[in-house]
């Protein structure tokens, strides 16, 4: 099995897509950013549906080499792409999707969808339709997995389900596989290292929990799931204080002089409707703006920041919108960054 | 407001089919069953019949087989030249039919363009059969371009592109992507395009003459009943009505059918009920 490599520039609209990445065999890596930010158009050029202005990619053999004129036809490369809208062709069954590229034997079994062989791909869920879109790829026999926002045309319950089992068949195939997506919990359960792209440049590519500790700017920060808030930073007794520009105060255990943005994750911040009188040196007052419940956890939005609690004790507060409430977290669950 | 408008529409509506249809029933009204079943058995009739079967199955099968690869690399690449072309391909529909006969006479007439070419080989095309083929075929094209044109443009770009990574060369993506995706499409263009070349007229008289038996069609045969027996030209204009319309309908169900089969039949052939 070979890794991907790919050095490339694409020329968009108004930037240009600059990547240099590889990925070994059997790793995953996912690039995430805003739409606009060229993901898409990075796996189409490793499939060979558009063409780089500049640069090489190879998996095993070259397929693109601007210096020296090769530019292997698309059909030609073994690619399993899947798009994001899966791209089934609605006029054949499951059994004839899979069958397009290659030898689908067994795979329908393995994805669990051999009893809908015989089925109008029309007809199937949105997590059916990922399988077979899967399946169809995998088929291919291909030696690289490009995978367009997996999970992005799933309702939210499917999307859980399918992330487990997309990451299981990702292990197993020893294939090199780069995903693009928007979401940053899809690049942190399924891929080794993300990327995060922006106006088609690599920001920073680190294990998802490396983003998440140490994002190196509030863009990373933001896309990590953080709350960032812009203030001004002014030693203060072996802390850091900070003066938020929406307002109030916050201390951060983190050195910093000057403007900068302060970042607290979602599950580092408690929700009360009385400042709790513990070790919580930062505290933020406001009306509940809104409570959005997610299984077991429950998001609250207070100021323009989220907390995430448990569906538990969301229950024991009473949590009621436009109610007052006091955002609560420790100065050294706080990290503060550069503005990008 | 809302009543009027409700009104208005199906007022409009009303007059639009009435007028399409008033004409139509009076033809069947001008004459008797008797009249037509005798007029069919008429050697004009008769021959007029074969010729424009014949011509206009020949022009119509050329027509699709050039027009519709053709149609395929103007939908789906972009070149220089492109809307140029496409633009081209719709003049013959802003052509008054003479002018095409005329302009077919310049271009395949004898000692004109290319005449001059056949005629050295000993061809002479023009007030032949193959005039009437090569006048309903100038005529109809651009009714099938267009519509294939349409049909191959609306194909989503993203399941060629997927049938691509999959391994299908161009001829692959062409015969089991594209074409079963425009096929309705291409069979309603198809039967729009066979109903205009059955009713050449124009064109024909001019290029291939009206010859009977040779290059007289059933238009040009009822032009030239017309002048000699009313009731006759009636008579052909309903056998005319019929045939047209056998065609149309035949062909437009042939179109629904194709796209049902095509999404259909493997789950017939599975299903878990079966």
């Amino acid at each position: 099995m070979d890794g991907l490599r790919l050095d490339i520039t694409l020329p968009r609209r108004d930037f240009a897509v600059e990547l240099n990445l590889a990925v070994a065999a059997g790793e995953v890596v996912a690039l995430v950013g805003p739409s606009g930010s060229g993901k898409s158009t990075v796996l189409r050029a490793v499939a060979g549906l558009d063409r780089p202005s500049r640069g090489r990619i190879e998996c095993g053999d070259v397929w693109y080499d601007a210096s020296s004129g090769i530019d292997v036809a698309a059909e030609r490369r073994s690619v399993g792409l899947l798009f994001q809208e899966y791209a089934l062709f609605p006029h054949l069954s499951v059994a004839k999707n899979v069958a397009f590229g290659g030898d689908g034997d067994g795979l329908l079994e393995r994805l669990g969808i051999a009893h809908l062989a015989g089925a109008k791909t029309t007809t199937l869920s949105g997590g059916e339709r990922q399988r077979v879109a899967l399946a169809r790829a995998l088929a291919r026999r291909p030696r690289v997995l490009l995978l367009d926002e997996p999970t992005a045309a799933l309702d939210p319950h499917t999307r859980a389900e399918v992330r487990v089992q997309l990451h299981e068949i990702l292990r197993s195939s020893g294939l090199p596989t780069l995903i693009v997506t928007h979401d940053f919990e899809d690049a942190a359960t399924l891929a080794a290292r993300v990327g995060v792209l922006v106006r088609g440049r690599l920001r920073q590519l680190a294990p998802a929990a490396d983003l998440v500790a140490a994002p190196e700017d509030d863009f990373v920060a933001r896309l990590a799931g953080g709350n960032v808030m812009p203030g001004t930073a002014y030693p203060s007794n072996g802390l850091t204080r900070i003066e938020l520009d929406a307002g109030g105060t916050c201390y951060s255990a983190d050195e910093a002089n000057g403007p900068v943005s302060l970042l607290v994750y979602p599950w580092d911040v408690s929700v009360s409707y009385a400042a709790p009188d513990d070790s919580m040196l930062n505290h933020l007052r406001g009306p509940i703006q809104s409570i959005v419940p997610l299984g077991n956890r429950t998001r609250v939005r207070i100021r323009g920041i989220t907390a995430e609690v448990t569906a538990a004790s969301a229950e024991r507060l009473r949590l009621e919108s436009g109610r007052e409430a006091v955002l609560s977290f420790k100065a050294t669950a706080t990290r503060i960054v550069g503005a990008a | 407001m809302r009543i009027l408008f409700g009104v208005f529409v199906a007022v409009a509506t009303a007059i639009a089919v009435a007028f399409l249809l008033i004409p139509i029933a009076a033809l069947f009204l001008q004459t008797s069953p008797a009249n037509i079943l005798r007029e069919l058995g008429s050697d004009v009739t008769r021959d007029a019949l074969l010729v424009s079967l014949k011509t206009s199955f020949i022009a119509h099968v050329a027509v699709v087989v050039c027009c519709t690869p053709a149609a395929w690399l103007l939908a789906r690449r972009r070149f220089r030249g492109r809307r140029a072309l496409l633009a081209l391909v719709e003049l013959p529909l802003v052509l008054p039919p003479a002018v095409a006969g005329i302009a077919l006479l310049a271009a395949f007439g004898r000692a004109h363009l290319l005449g001059q070419g056949f005629e050295a080989a000993g061809v002479d095309l023009a007030f032949t059969q193959i005039a009437v083929v090569l006048a309903v075929a100038f005529v109809e094209t651009p009714f099938y371009f267009r519509g294939a044109i349409a049909a191959f443009e609306a194909v989503d770009s993203q399941l060629l592109d997927a049938a691509r990574t999959l391994g299908a060369g161009p001829a692959r993506v062409f015969a089991r992507i594209g074409l079963p995706l425009a096929a309705a499409g291409l069979g309603s263009a198809s039967a729009l395009a066979l109903a205009r070349g059955l009713g050449e007229f124009g064109a024909t008289i001019i290029f291939a003459g009206s010859l009977q038996g040779v290059t007289q069609t059933l238009p040009l045969a009822i032009y030239a009943q017309f002048e000699l027996d009313f009731e006759s030209a009636v008579a052909m204009s309903i056998l005319f009505v019929a045939v047209g319309a056998a065609i149309l309908f035949t062909l437009k169900l042939l179109a629904g059918w194709t796209a049902f089969v095509s999404t259909s039949r493997f789950r017939d052939a599975t299903s878990p009920s079966s």
